[in-house]
């Protein structure tokens, strides 16, 4: 078999792999024979599904002695297979990077003969690109859950990002759907990586003289990163830290983190479930991202959703939405979803939901309002928020002022005043307000579905947009749209 | 008394800075254009002049660029090295190098008008200080950023959609920036292959990024063409777009995500939607 089959066969069993990115590492070239890598991450390419194309995504191989019954390379499953040569593999990324097709490589693999025989073959490729050919580009690497630990710390020293597949979102789901990976198997790696991390941060122990570099983006807002140049927890016990680094002395342990992913809906947890885990997640395994991918039925089994449900698109979106927010915006899951109403909503992006249940917290006004009050207003990111306090320093901002530094108002003025005025043209119905909430597609989508909330009608599904997957509003939902409060906290 | 006539002093001075600051700018003369060669320095020039004569000009416009309304109102603006290094060094020491760095980049943009609305800026900032930099309400500093943005990520996306074809042994690509990019784009790639023999020719601008190890400038470049490729870099070619379109989950096809990312206008320039017959008959360009 040549290289160009072997690629089609193991391009496409990676493909559901949802991460691509090659992030948080800053490396200068020069000290090796070719390659660097850039903090804030390089795409090369967006493939057909709008994907970004950053890193040659290939499986070492997808012959598979598990059968998780979600997988395209199980074991039961009658396809095409092949495995790289360590060295085909290696030269491969050293072309395509010559030629600035990619960042680096996101290596994964199928579970072949063992995880640990599995680990040594990905072991060989990242040991002959990095110290064999001198290989500076981005390395992504995928732990083989119940592999060796000392395989798992040798991979770490040589990529960039090292990550465990969670898999599902919960441990019920995980007996059901894979019986061979067990819950322990997967988080004893995250944790052993975690410590790694901040032990090689630390500049104590093994890993003397490496300065620690602001790791955790879990719940930190912009600008407030701590850990650089602070005190790193290790195993709990925090040591100060060391100032100085000595170039070069020590070895780098995955430099820009792990991440982790799961699939969404093929599994019957609720919104609430996964966002809870994800922050769990960020706050005690310190990950860097928390990955969701939307299942994409490839496979007829009876434990999961037939094969002609469109993948869970908006659902995902609505997922990352709310990832956003614990990440960069400081919420809570807890917060955004409650026991009553676990669902993230189809028609009302998370933030809006919240801002819309808690008018208590508006309106804001733009000049005294703290940057992370302002995170919290709906159509404020944070690059509108920074500019508004960037640009109030200078003088107060007026309704014009907002537009002219290029903030986009459709929702935002409804929860903001502007030196004690509201916005002049406020809709004052709830169609037009809720229209003003939504995005134009999921707009089109609430108005040719939805419209009998406000008025009795005859449904007309036809030219809806694409996605079939987003699904009708329940009665309770319905209710809660018909009776928003207008105008709002006049 | 004499320390009370020292805090009046006092007072009278920040009394005329303000008032100073509160002054408006020269109002723009009408009609007025100021024709440079084009350069930096030719740019640096026309804020002396500016100042010397206590002027803003309507417009400046490039060698080039002249569309002939004003031209009766037009006033050559030559380039004398000692001026531009005078009006560099004054902005340098009053108001920083990062400052300077900026504009230097908002030179390097393809915004129209660039020149006019970077001398405002320069002038507001000697008046008021850096910080005029944030203060997006102005429509100058607006345009500015708004313009730089756009440079940004057109920086950004031109890292990443560089195409190389190995001919002979040397990396050759080709690309179509709007902005100028070449500057930006020389220390990324000559830090990252370190040991290769590269060009890159912009066929907006007409220039060409050449690196050799230890060695890069940018030059004047015409035309170029690319000459046809070995069987291996086909290979690698075909390897590449077969790559890319088994890679996409086709139950999750969404075109308008993948042009908004990478709108059509970058699609000549990547191997990936280069035809078979293209791939293995070569010349791109």
């Amino acid at each position: 078999m040549d290289v160009m089959e072997k690629l089609k066969i193991l391009a496409d069993a990676a493909k559901y792999d949802a991460a691509c990115t090659s992030s948080g590492v800053d490396r200068k070239g020069g000290g090796t024979a070719m390659g660097s890598s850039r903090a804030c991450g390089i795409c090369h390419s967006f493939a057909g599904d709008g994907r970004c194309i950053s890193l040659l995504k290939v499986l070492l191989t997808n012959r598979c002695c598990y059968d998780c019954e979600y997988c395209v390379n199980r074991r039961s499953h009658v396809v095409e297979r092949a495995a790289f040569e360590p060295r085909e593999l290696a030269d491969l990324t050293w072309q395509f990077y010559r030629r600035n097709y990619i960042e680096g490589l996101f290596l994964s693999s199928a579970v072949w003969r063992s995880p640990d025989h599995t680990c040594e073959q990905m072991l060989h490729v990242l040991e002959l690109l990095r110290r064999g050919y001198g290989f500076g580009g981005y390395i992504h690497v995928k732990v083989i859950p119940g592999a060796d630990p000392l395989l798992i710390e040798k991979m770490g020293f040589l990529a960039d990002r090292i990550s465990v597949n969670i898999e599902l979102p919960s441990a019920a789901s995980l007996q059901k759907l894979a019986p061979d990976k067990h819950k322990e198997n997967l988080l004893g790696p995250m944790r052993q990586i975690r410590n790694l991390v901040a032990e090689n941060q630390s500049g104590y122990g093994r890993f003397r003289g490496i300065q620690p570099v602001g790791n955790n983006a879990a719940g930190l807002l912009h600008g407030k990163r701590t850990g650089q140049g602070g005190a790193v927890p290790v195993q709990g016990v925090t040591l100060p830290a060391r100032t100085r680094r000595r170039r070069g002395k020590a070895p780098q342990f995955a430099p820009a983190g792990q991440s982790t992913q799961m699939i969404i809906g093929a599994s019957p947890e609720s919104d609430r479930q996964i966002l809870r885990l994800t922050e769990q997640l960020y706050h005690a395994y310190d990950l860097k991202r928390v990955f969701y991918s939307a299942y994409v039925p490839v496979l007829d089994s009876d434990l999961l959703p037939a094969a002609d449900t469109p993948p869970p698109l908006w659902r995902e979106h609505r997922l990352y939405q709310a990832n956003w927010l614990l990440r960069f915006y400081g919420f809570r899951a807890d917060e955004l979803l409650t026991e009553t109403d676990p669902q993230l909503h189809p028609y009302l992006d998370p933030k809006c939901r919240w801002a819309l249940r808690h008018p208590e917290f508006f309106p804001l006004e733009v000049n005294r309002a703290a940057y992370d009050a302002l995170l919290r207003v709906p159509g404020l990111g944070v690059e509108s928020a920074l500019r508004i306090v960037r640009a109030r320093k200078f003088a107060a901002l007026s309704w014009d002022g907002l537009k002219n530094i290029g903030i986009v108002l459709k929702r935002a003025r409804y929860f903001l005043v502007c030196n004690g005025k509201r916005y002049p043209h406020l809709s004052r119905d709830r169609e037009g307000f809720l229209a003003d909430m939504m995005s134009a597609r999921e707009r089109i989508l609430f108005q040719k579905r939805e419209k009998d909330i406000f008025q009795p009608s005859l449904f007309d599904e036809t030219g809806l947009p694409a996605d079939g997957s987003v699904p009708r509003l329940t009665d309770p939902q319905k209710e809660e749209l018909a009776a928003l409060p207008i105008p709002l906290w006049d | 008394m004499s320390d009370r006539s020292f805090i009046l002093k006092e007072h009278d001075k920040t009394q005329a800075v303000r008032r100073n600051r509160q002054a408006p700018l020269p109002p723009c003369v009408p009609g007025l254009h100021y024709v440079y060669d084009g350069t930096w320095e030719g740019w640096l020039c026309c804020v002396f002049h500016s100042y010397v004569d206590s002027e803003i000009p309507e417009r400046i416009t490039g060698p080039g660029r002249t569309d002939g309304t004003g031209l009766f109102g037009s006033r050559e603006i030559g380039t004398d090295a000692a001026q531009a290094s005078r009006v560099l060094t004054g902005m340098q020491e009053k108001l920083g190098a990062s400052f300077v760095q900026t504009l230097q980049r908002a030179f390097l943009t393809c915004l129209t008008d660039r020149e006019w609305y970077m001398l405002l800026v320069v002038r507001k900032a000697f008046r008021y200080g850096t910080q005029v930099l944030y203060y997006e309400d102005d429509e100058a500093v607006h345009r500015l950023r708004g313009a730089l943005t756009r440079l940004g990520s057109e920086i950004d996306k031109w890292w990443g959609f560089v195409r190389f074809s190995d001919i002979h042994g040397v990396l050759v690509s080709v690309i179509g920036p709007k902005n100028c990019l070449l500057p930006f784009l020389a220390p990324h790639f000559c830090d990252r292959y370190p040991n290769e023999r590269f060009l890159i020719f912009d066929e907006v601008h007409h220039m060409a990024l050449v690196y050799r190890p230890g060695e890069a400038a940018i030059v004047p470049m015409d035309r170029f063409r690319m000459a046809d490729s070995g069987p291996e870099e086909v290979h690698y070619r075909s390897l590449w777009k077969q790559y890319y379109e088994a890679i996409e989950i086709r139950p999750r096809h969404n075109e308008a995500c993948r042009m908004t990312h990478m709108p059509k206008r970058y699609w000549k320039y990547l191997t990936e939607f280069m035809t078979t017959a293209h791939i293995a008959a070569l010349p791109q360009k």
